[in-house]
Order: C-alpha cells, then structure tokens, then sequence
C-alpha cells in the first residue's frame, strides 16, 4: 500500500508540472499587458518599457518559463503579487483555509443530507418517497447557486434576522454559504446514490440476503451500501475537488477572501505570479483528494486492497 | 431600603451622564462603510485600485489637499511654500508632525517619499518632478522637469502620500497590510478583500485650534471599511444596518432609501454630479473609416444623448456637452447651445458628405466590468443603425481595454469614462495633448498642430483664459474628435440615525473622519 501511495505521490509530481506550465503557456499569450495595468493609461511608452524590464516580463517565454519552474519546484515559492507586493505564498496560506473549510463543510453536507436521500430514494422505488426524493434533486440541480445564495440571504439575514450576509467571523459566518455551495452537489449526490443503490439492490446477493430472514436495515446498511459506496466516494471527491477550485461565486457573493476570489481578481488584474500560484496549489489539493479517494475504495472494498497487495507481491 | 438606594444610585449615575461633557471632537463609536471594491493592498507609493483610492485618504497625508467645493489649495503637512524660480518650489512643513509611531517628519522623509515613490514607478504622474532635495530640517525644494502646468503644483501635493523613512523601512511588506502614518487614523486590522479597521490615534499632531484642513480630524473613534463586492449584497447589507454608510450603491437601488422609500425614515441620501463624463471618442487614424470628419458628424448627429441619460443609472444622469462633465469651475454653460444634438437630417447630410455609399461597419470597444458602457454601446448600436452604420460591440476586460488602445486598426469607437482632478482644460489635456501622450499623437491618433497649439494656450496658469478654452471646445465640436455623452450622479446613502451630515474630498471619496455625527 505505502508502495502505490509513494508511486501516486510521484505520478502527482509530474501532473503538478503539467499544469505549471500549461498554466504559465495560458497566462504568457493571454491579452492584457501587467505592466500597463499597474501604470495605467497615462504612463509614457518609456515607463512602460522601464516597468516591463522591472518586473522581467521582457526576458524570452522559455527563459521566463524556466525561472518560474525553478523558484516553484527548487524553492516553492510562488513569487510576489504584481499588485498586493506580498509574496503569494504567504496570502494562500492566509486564504486557503477559509476556502477549504467552505469546501470541507460542502463535501460534509452533500455526504450527509445527499446519501441518505438518495437510499430513501432507492428504497422506496417509485412510491412517494422516491419522486419527493428526486424532485428535491432536481431543484438542487437546477436552481443557479449564486440566485439560491440570495434568496437565502433575502429570507435568514434580511427577513428573519437570524444569520449574518456577509463576511467572516464565527461559524455562523459560514453557514449561508455553505448551504448554499452544497446545494447542487447534495443533488448530484442524492441522484447517484439512488442509481448506485438500485443496481446493488437488485443483485443475487440481497436477495439471498432478504431470502435468508436478514431484516431489512441490515440489507441495506449492512450488504447493499458499502458495495454502492464507490461511484458515491468518487462523486464525493470530484464534488470537494470542484468545490475547492469553483466557490469563487459563493465567494464573492459573500464577501469571503477565499482563494477563488483571489484568483478572479488576479486574473482581471493580469497579477501572474498570483494566478500562477492558486492554480498550482489547487493542483496539488485536486490531485492529493484524488489520492485519498483511492485510498478510500480501498478500505471500503476488500477486492480493490486485495488488488493492491497481490501488485505488490507479484513485483 | 436596598430599593431606594440602588435607584438613587442609577439616578446619580445617568445624572452623570448628562452634565459629563461630550467630547467636542469625537464620537465615541463605529461607522461602518461599505465599498464595492478590494483596496487590495495599502501601501504609500504604489498604484491604488478602486478601493484604495476610497481608503488611503484616511490612512495617509498629502502635503497639501484642496477643498472638495471651493476648490481652494490648502497645506496639510506643508505650512507654506514659495516659489524659487518658473521651475522651483521650496516647501516648509510643519515642525511638530509625528507619526503614529512616534517618529518626528522632516524634510528627508518627504526627499525619502518621494523618490521612493519615483523608484517604484507606478504612479506617473510622480515624473513632473525632476527632483527634490531637503534644504533644512523642515524646508523642501522641488525642481520640476517642466514649468508647471495649470493645476500640476496643486495635483501633487494633494496626489503623493508622506511617510517616515523609518517607518517605512521597519515595515516588513513596504505597508502593504501594516501602514504607519502621520494621519488621524491608523490601520488595526486588516483582512485583504474583507475589511480594514481604523482607530483613531491619540495626540494627533494637528490639534483642533491649529488645524488648517477641516477634514484632517478623527470625528469618530473607529471606522470600518467592509468589502462587499456584490451590489444586491450591498443594498442588503443597508437594510440589515450592517452597515451605516456608502457611495458605491446601485443606482436602481437608492430609491429605496430615499424619502419616499420603505427605508426614507432610518437613511438620507446625498447625490451629487460624477466628476467623471461617458465620452465616445471615435478612431481618427486613417486605419478607420471614421478619419473622414464628416462620418465622424454623422454618427454623432445621430446620438441621442438625452435618451442615453434617461436609460441608464435608472434616469440619474445628465447630458454632456464636451469631453468632460460641467463639475469643472472652467467648464462654460454656453457650450450647450452649440453641440451635437440628435438630428437625423443633418446626420444623414454628413453622411453623404462623406462619400460613403453603403453600410459602414465599426467596432467599439466598451469595458466588460461596466454594465453602464453595455447600455450605451447597445443603444448606440440602434442611433446608428438608421444611418447604415453597423456597430459590433467589442467588450473587453480591463486589461484587454488598455491593452487594446494604442492599437490603431483595433478599434473605431470607444467608450471612456474620463475626469481630471481640477479643471476641464487638464481632462482634455490627458487625451489630447502630445506632449502628455508623448507618440506624437493624441490618444485617439490624431496629429493636428493646431489643436496642439489650442491645447498649449489653455493650459498655463497665464493662458487659462475663457476665450482660449471656448477656442479649444469650438473646434474640438468642428472636427468632432470626440462627443461628451452623460454624466452619472454618484449616491451617498447614510444611516441618518448615527450620520449627520458627511464630507468628501478633492476626488469626491467619502471623509468619515470628517463627518458630523
């Protein structure tokens, strides 16, 4: 097992790389001069060119392409914000939990409200349960995140009074936007549990499970759950990676300096050191969930650890 | 027997209350101010976003400031000045300024400002000065590179902060998060693209007997500046009284705010004309069809000017008649009666004098950020349809828009939204003078002499006559190089229950120091 996870850990270094650079190659030819977004339209030609030669965009694409490799992969520094002239790493370190504990609070609700629906759901095929299940989804889905996030603030912090609208504090600074960024996945969960459900359930193995006396709970928490669980831990992890990398709305809605919003801003601003940067460690987080996820089929389904473990031996 | 003595006790204690004497300068609370835009960072000398440019005025001080209304140059940190020779000033600060941290501001602090300022070298306007040099403890000389211009004395001092060289240098992050100031207010908190927190400091060097700039004051002993970026959140944000006060409401919004409002009794609304005017200004390089002037009639004749301002920021806007609003104390009402307005004759007329048979296809570029610019192209693209004149909106992000300038074949329209800080002959200029551009044409990639020569006549102290700037907007309209569309009206709305009146500075942002509470 530590052999494969060391190999993964590897795997995810060259797919880091990748991205460093596809990022770099994207950023390098996209319109926009940096220069003349910190001077302005009124600086002079030569002030311009001063600036540009300052800040080393005149240098070769490769030549710059390279110097960026280094300092992130040698050193793991990301450089300096054009704009804010703070290193970028220590502001993702300031930024990047409040965006993981809003992605971490959304992966936690879609797995706590989305699952059990989506079980309800596949139990009672067809009955009421299931289409109020499913009609719950649908709404999930199809309502737009940023509408539902206003309409919440609407009624909780403007009719009721009971939640803040905006900003960062204690827990219940998170509690609007976290509901509301777990809206669509809780949905997308629910929707896959029940399919995932319906294919186990109507396996040989429950009905000798049912034929057996086995009660029903046991059914379905004991035998037909844990053989649905890995599309639902797959959909969970793609869920936290899409979470961690696409809350700018929920970010800017609620006015929580987040790394989505950084970036945004960032990209508007042509501030490359900065985009280069989110991207990068979003990367990494993406690429270590995925990681984990693996992990998880794993110890949720012995044939996947059995798999593993005879690699090994056979190596 | 415990019952009368505790009541006697509460009866002395708001007794007590009522005879202490309030403070005369100070309310002892918050206000907090909602801004739409990130200061992103705090720093003296470097490029200010949207923001900072509401924020650093109450963190930082100028050398001197001008009067929001009268217009009139007061010294803040400068006692007086006096002028050496056409290109040299010496400047006298005040002896007894100190900065939050305890360190005394001399004259090589202001040497240290500025070269830094000069050094870092996003802030251009900071090149008019060739040098300055500390000639005493607390005297400053500076040597422009020109002779300077109408206004340019004024616009830097009021446009260049001051710190200790000390402090700035025991600053780990060049005061990015953590400035240290001479002004009434210092930063405690801090959270980029959430808030800045700001308290008044004790033993501000200006005593209120000696202050010169009313707004240089700490009338409120703390003030919040919270980011809220999105404007539906903002509006929100006023009605839960989770904020007291901005000026960055959307115009759609305010009615609700003002006295006929459900929310008229708890706020007041101060609206004012925006120093900034909505300009088209056409491509005149002959990479476009509208190098012919007559064409360039011809689309202007066919703008509807007034049914732009009734389209836009909910009805609050006003029709301009030059490249610039009528904020300006050098702007002429007279201009108005001769200016392009709607007529679809003469329109046509131009068009046929123009030589051109046939549809014309245009681009204009517009900045995507702006729904405001969106509304305008949109309508502009109907006026124009009705004389074959096909417009194909081009929206841009900011970057893309500066980018896309200089570029002569990029563009044939553009829309600016363009202001100066003092008066209307220096809004024209930063387009129109080559000496600024320094391309050798304008910014629209026109090469005239004899508009440079209109532009050089209004914009010395000495020529900076009615008659050379009525010459200059004359034939700016002859040979329509650009057409003044509106002017917005900028809203403060404030909880009136803790604001009593407020005050604003040179560049119309909000002094909640200043205000009266």
């Amino acid at each position: 097992m530590w052999r494969y996870v060391l190999k993964r850990l590897g795997m995810m270094l060259f797919v880091v790389l990748g991205v460093a650079i596809i990022i770099f190659t994207i950023m390098y030819f996209t319109p926009g001069d940096p220069a003349l977004m910190l001077l302005g339209s009124t600086a002079t030609p030569e002030q311009l060119e001063a600036k540009r030669v300052a800040m080393g965009l005149n240098q070769p694409f490769l030549i710059q392409l390279l110097l960026f490799l280094r300092s992130v992969f040698l050193r793991f520094d990301f450089g300096t914000s054009y704009i804010l002239k703070v290193p970028v790493m220590q502001e993702l370190i300031t930024r990047f939990p409040r965006t993981l504990i809003l992605a971490t609070a959304c992966m936690l609700i879609s797995a706590l409200v989305g699952i059990p629906l989506g079980i309800t759901a596949a139990v009672h095929q067809n009955k009421w349960q299931d289409r109020l299940c499913m009609v719950v989804a649908l709404l999930g889905v199809s309502l737009p995140g940023f509408w539902l996030a206003l309409m919440m603030v609407l009624l909780f912090s403007v009719k009721l009074g009971w939640l803040p609208s905006y900003g960062m504090g204690g827990i219940e600074y998170y509690i609007l936007p976290c509901v509301a960024n777990s809206i669509s996945t809780i949905a997308m969960q629910a929707r896959q549990t029940r399919s995932s459900m319906l294919d186990v359930i109507r396996s040989d193995y429950i009905t000798t499970a049912r034929a057996k006396g086995v009660d029903e709970r046991s059914v379905i928490y004991k035998h037909a759950l844990p053989n649905a669980l890995i599309p639902i831990i797959t959909i969970l992890g793609n869920g936290f990676g899409k979470a961690l990398g696409g809350t700018v709305i929920i970010e800017s809605v609620f006015s929580i300096p987040g790394i989505g919003l950084y970036m945004i801003t960032a990209i508007n601003n042509r501030d490359y050191p900065v985009v280069r940067g989110c991207v990068v460690v979003l990367a990494i987080a993406f690429s270590l969930i995925m990681l984990v996820v693996d992990l998880v089929y794993a110890m949720v389904d012995p044939r996947i650890k059995a798999e593993y473990a005879s690699k090994s031996l056979r190596r | 027997m415990k019952r009368p003595i505790a009541l006697f006790l509460i009866a002395l204690l708001l007794a007590c209350q009522v005879m202490a004497p309030a403070t005369a300068e100070m309310a002892d609370s918050t206000v907090v101010i909602g801004i739409s835009n990130d200061p992103e960072r705090l720093g003296p000398f470097n490029s200010r976003s949207n923001g900072a440019k509401q924020i650093l005025p109450i963190i930082y001080e100028t050398l001197g400031a001008r009067d929001e209304f009268s217009g009139t140059f007061y010294g803040v940190l400068m006692d007086t000045y006096q002028a050496v020779d056409e290109k040299t000033f010496d400047i006298k600060l005040y002896e007894n300024i100190v900065d939050h941290a305890g360190n005394p501001l001399t004259a090589s602090d202001v040497v240290f400002s500025i070269n830094k300022t000069k050094e870092i070298g996003e802030l251009a306007e900071i090149n008019k000065i060739a040098s300055v040099e500390a000639m005493d403890t607390y005297t400053v000389r500076y040597t422009w590179e020109q002779i300077p211009a109408l206004g340019d004395f004024e616009s830097v001092m009021s446009g260049f902060y001051i710190v200790t060289e000390k402090a700035y240098t025991d600053s780990a992050d060049e005061m990015a998060t953590d400035p240290v100031s001479t002004s009434p207010y210092r930063v405690t908190e801090f959270v980029s693209g959430s808030s800045v927190v700001l308290e008044a400091v004790d033993g501000y060097w200006q005593s209120a007997d000696k202050r010169k700039v009313p707004t240089q004051k700490a009338g409120i002993a703390k003030i919040v500046y919270q980011v809220i970026t999105e404007s539906s959140q903002l509006t929100m944000a006023l009605q839960t009284g989770n904020i007291d006060v901005t000026a960055n409401l959307s115009a759609d919004d305010v009615e609700q705010f003002g006295d006929a409002g459900p929310y008229g009794a708890q706020y007041d609304v101060y609206s004012m004309p925006r120093i900034q005017s909505y300009d088209l200004c056409p491509n005149c390089s002959a990479d476009s069809p509208l190098a012919n002037v007559d064409l360039r009639k011809a689309v202007f004749y066919a703008i509807d000017a007034s049914t732009i301002a009734l389209s836009i920021s909910n009805g609050q806007a006003n029709v301009a008649y030059t490249f610039g609003s009528n904020c300006y104390s050098d702007y002429n009402p007279e201009w108005e009666k001769n200016y392009y307005t709607y007529d679809l004759t003469k329109a046509q007329e131009h068009m046929q004098a123009s030589g051109i048979t046939g549809n014309v296809e245009l681009t204009i570029e517009i900045k995507s950020s702006d729904p405001v610019q969106a509304t305008i192209a949109e309508l502009l693209q109907a006026f124009l349809g009705q004389i074959n004149v096909n417009l194909t909106i081009k929206p841009l992000s900011q970057a893309e828009f500066l980018s896309d300038e200089p570029i002569s074949t990029a563009w044939d329209l553009r829309i600016l939204t363009f202001s100066a800080d003092d008066y209307i002959t220096n809004c024209w200029a930063k387009y129109f003078d080559t000496d600024i551009t320094r391309t050798g044409k304008t910014k629209n990639f026109i090469q005239d002499e004899q508009l440079q020569a209109l532009i050089d006549g209004c914009t010395t102290p000495e020529n900076h006559t009615a008659e050379n700037i009525d010459a200059f907007q004359a034939y700016l309209v002859e040979q329509a190089y650009c057409f003044g569309m509106v002017q917005l009206y900028d809203n403060v709305v404030y909880n009136a229950a803790l604001v009593k009146g407020i005050d604003l500075n040179q560049n119309n942002y909000l002094v909640p120091g200043a205000f009266e509470y």
